[in-house]
């Protein structure tokens, strides 16, 4: 079964109509990057996915394991095993990371207290994989994105995803901000998400992370639609001819 | 008997603010409750604590009157009125009307000696309110040396009455003062509480505060860093109840060159409850290389909630060692929203969440052994 399946996605938003019939899949142990210029719609792809409110699907569906989100609230896709790292995610003043961890993880363990750790080996885990991506301990006792710098914010965004141990992972520009040693950190954690058999949405600007991990799939979004789609040849193409050169080649008719 | 009657002259003649007490000339204070029951009766029964509370064992409880039970070793408590050395207002000063009203018409009092170099692990002190007024005095004194974890638990019932609750407390030189302070009051009940805290050479003080007020509570924290290198270190957890009303403020004044101060408070706004979050941090000029800040940060649930956090910092030295200060007023937004739900969690978790953290912000909670959401079970 193909995983995370998205099917001739039209969707606006207020007025606005944003994304003109998308079709991708994003299969189990693979990672489906997705390219494209500022403004072309990656992001409010990912967050249709997610079904935030103000995205309306006009048309078309979006499916996990062959059955359709579209009627679900955001809290159960996430319940389903939909994880999406946000590009640029919110403050939250008074609560702690760890807080929003370990009630995260008693909401999915259909635990009815949110506040208290069953098992501790899940703090273990905050701390192993906080090291893992360079983050100082005491960020998790932080108050949510609160004072993070640009990449604590990131690296918060993935630690979240390897503790939460979603499905599919939808990470919105996860190296947009990093430095060099963050991005191999970041592909290598990907490499690994994927042997796993995590399916993976990776959504990117540049190609340069592709020097570290390869995508199984490349698609390229220009103005809400799909220019071209292939395997990794096509990002080295934008990465050689940029994007002006893509919509020309591809929408001319 | 003629210090009180130039008290009730007083009453006439402050006015409920000083002018300046506020750059701004603000009001945060609805003092029209205070007014509307000045003229009340002294109450003839009091109020009894939550179920939640009565796991604690009161060392000291005013009421109606002084109890004083199983005292600690190192504690001495006296009843205020029959200590004539003592002069009750003489930390706190009368500079404002309810501050000359509390002065005239306070029934209890109670004063604390924590002897020089004793160690007290735990004195519970209780004050309640009742059916109608109630004033209550509290001078503390911890001894040079001593070390003291002192809780106060200040509560209203349910009844539309007054309570006015003023402690003076001195932390003498090298001793070491824990205070958690809980302020519970019903929707009806209007309080008037300050605290007053001077911190002698190299003492240290770390107070943790948790209100939670009634139709009007009016809380503040004065803490005076008198001492060379004396300490301060305060946190406060405020949450409105919906028809609640409070003005908190938490303040500390160094005059002693380099004390080292930390005020921080968290809000929450429940419903249409009212919550003015304030500090004020201030370094005079003899406080050379001291060090202050102050934090203030307001989480707006309710719809028709109202809160503001106003903190400031004054500095009258020019040799400062650190000083700084945050402040925010958030309302939940969409984004918010949307980003917890996607992690799994809905608009109710995410409120408890909050309402949980803010309180735990000060370890009140925990160091009463109540679980922090109990004191809605009021
Ligand atoms: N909430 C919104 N209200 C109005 N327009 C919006 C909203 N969100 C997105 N848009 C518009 O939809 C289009 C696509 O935006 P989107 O954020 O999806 O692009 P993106 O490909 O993620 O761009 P970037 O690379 O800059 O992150 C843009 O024209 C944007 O202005
Ligand atoms: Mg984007």
């Amino acid at each position: 079964m193909p995983g995370l399946e998205v099917e001739n996605l039209h969707v606006r938003i207020e007025n606005k109509k944003i994304l003109h019939g998308i079709t991708l899949n994003v299969e189990y142990g693979s990672i489906h990057a997705i390219m494209g210029p500022n403004g072309s719609g990656k992001s409010s792809l990912a967050y249709t996915i997610m079904g935030r409110e103000s995205y309306e699907v006009e048309e078309g569906d979006i499916r996990l394991d062959g059955e359709s989100l579209l009627d679900l609230p955001t809290e159960e896709r996430a319940l389903k095993g939909i994880y999406m790292a946000l590009q640029d995610p919110p403050q939250v003043p008074g609560v702690r990371l760890s807080t929003l961890m370990i009630a995260a993880i008693n909401k999915k363990l259909g635990n009815l207290d949110l506040t208290r750790v069953k098992d501790p080996s899940i703090v273990k885990k905050m701390y192993k994989y906080a090291e893992e991506l360079n983050l100082s301990r005491d960020i998790l006792q932080r108050e949510i994105n609160v004072g993070f710098s640009g990449g604590e914010k990131k690296r918060s965004e993935l630690l979240q995803a390897l503790v939460l141990e979603p499905k599919v992972i939808i990470l919105d520009e996860p190296d947009s901000g990093l430095d060099i040693d963050g991005v191999k950190k970041v592909a290598n954690i990907l490499k690994e998400l994927k042997a796993e058999g995590k399916a993976i949405m990776l959504i990117t600007h540049y190609a340069r992370m592709f020097k570290y991990v390869t995508p199984d799939i490349v698609t390229v979004i220009i103005d809400g639609k799909i220019a071209v789609q292939g395997g990794p040849e096509v990002a080295n193409l934008v990465e050689e001819k940029g994007y002006a050169y893509i919509r020309q080649r591809f929408f001319k008719r | 008997m003629i210090q009180k009657e130039k008290y009730r002259d007083l009453i006439e003649k402050l006015p409920f603010q000083q002018i300046g007490d506020t750059p701004t000339v603000r009001y945060y204070t609805d003092w029209k409750v205070f007014e509307s029951r000045l003229n009340l009766d002294y109450a003839s029964s009091e109020d009894k604590l939550p179920g939640f509370l009565s796991k604690l064992k009161p060392n000291i409880t005013l009421g109606l009157s002084l109890r004083a039970t199983n005292v600690p070793e190192g504690v001495i408590v006296e009843d205020l009125t029959k200590v004539l050395e003592v002069r009750p207002m003489a930390i706190a000063g009368v500079n404002t009307k309810m501050q000359a009203y509390h002065a005239y018409r306070w029934n209890t009092g109670a004063y604390i000696k924590i002897t020089d170099e004793s160690s007290i692990e735990d004195l519970v002190i209780v004050s309640l309110g009742g059916d109608g007024y109630l004033g209550h005095h509290i001078i503390i004194d911890i001894g040079e040396r001593a070390n003291a974890r002192i809780k106060i638990i200040d509560y209203g019932g349910p009844n539309a009455s007054l309570k006015t609750l003023i402690t003076e407390m001195t932390a003498r030189n090298n001793s070491k003062l824990e205070v958690d302070i809980l302020s519970l009051y019903h929707e009806l009940h209007a309080s008037f509480i300050q605290h007053y805290l001077r911190i002698e050479d190299q003492a240290e003080a770390v107070v943790r505060i948790l209100t939670s007020g009634g139709s009007m509570t009016r809380f503040e924290s004065d803490n005076l860093l008198l001492g060379r290198l004396s300490k301060l270190d305060a946190k406060a957890s405020n949450v409105a109840r919906p028809s609640t009303k409070t003005d908190f403020l938490l303040n500390a004044v160094h005059k002693g060159p380099e004390s080292e101060g930390f005020i921080g408070a968290r809000g929450v706004v429940l419903g249409d409850g009212y919550l003015a979050q304030r500090g004020l941090a201030k370094i005079d000029h003899e406080a050379s290389w001291a060090s202050s800040e102050v934090e203030s940060h307001v989480t707006i649930l309710g719809e028709r909630g109202r809160g503001y956090a106003v903190p400031m910092l004054e500095i009258h030295t020019g040799d400062v060692t650190k000083a700084g200060h945050s402040a925010s007023v958030t309302t939940i937004q969409e984004d918010h929203l949307f980003y917890l739900r996607s992690r799994g969690l809905n608009r109710d978790e995410l409120e408890r969440m909050l309402i949980t953290g803010a309180i735990e912000y000060s370890s009140v909670a925990s160091s009463l052994g109540i679980d922090p959401l109990e004191i809605f079970l009021i």
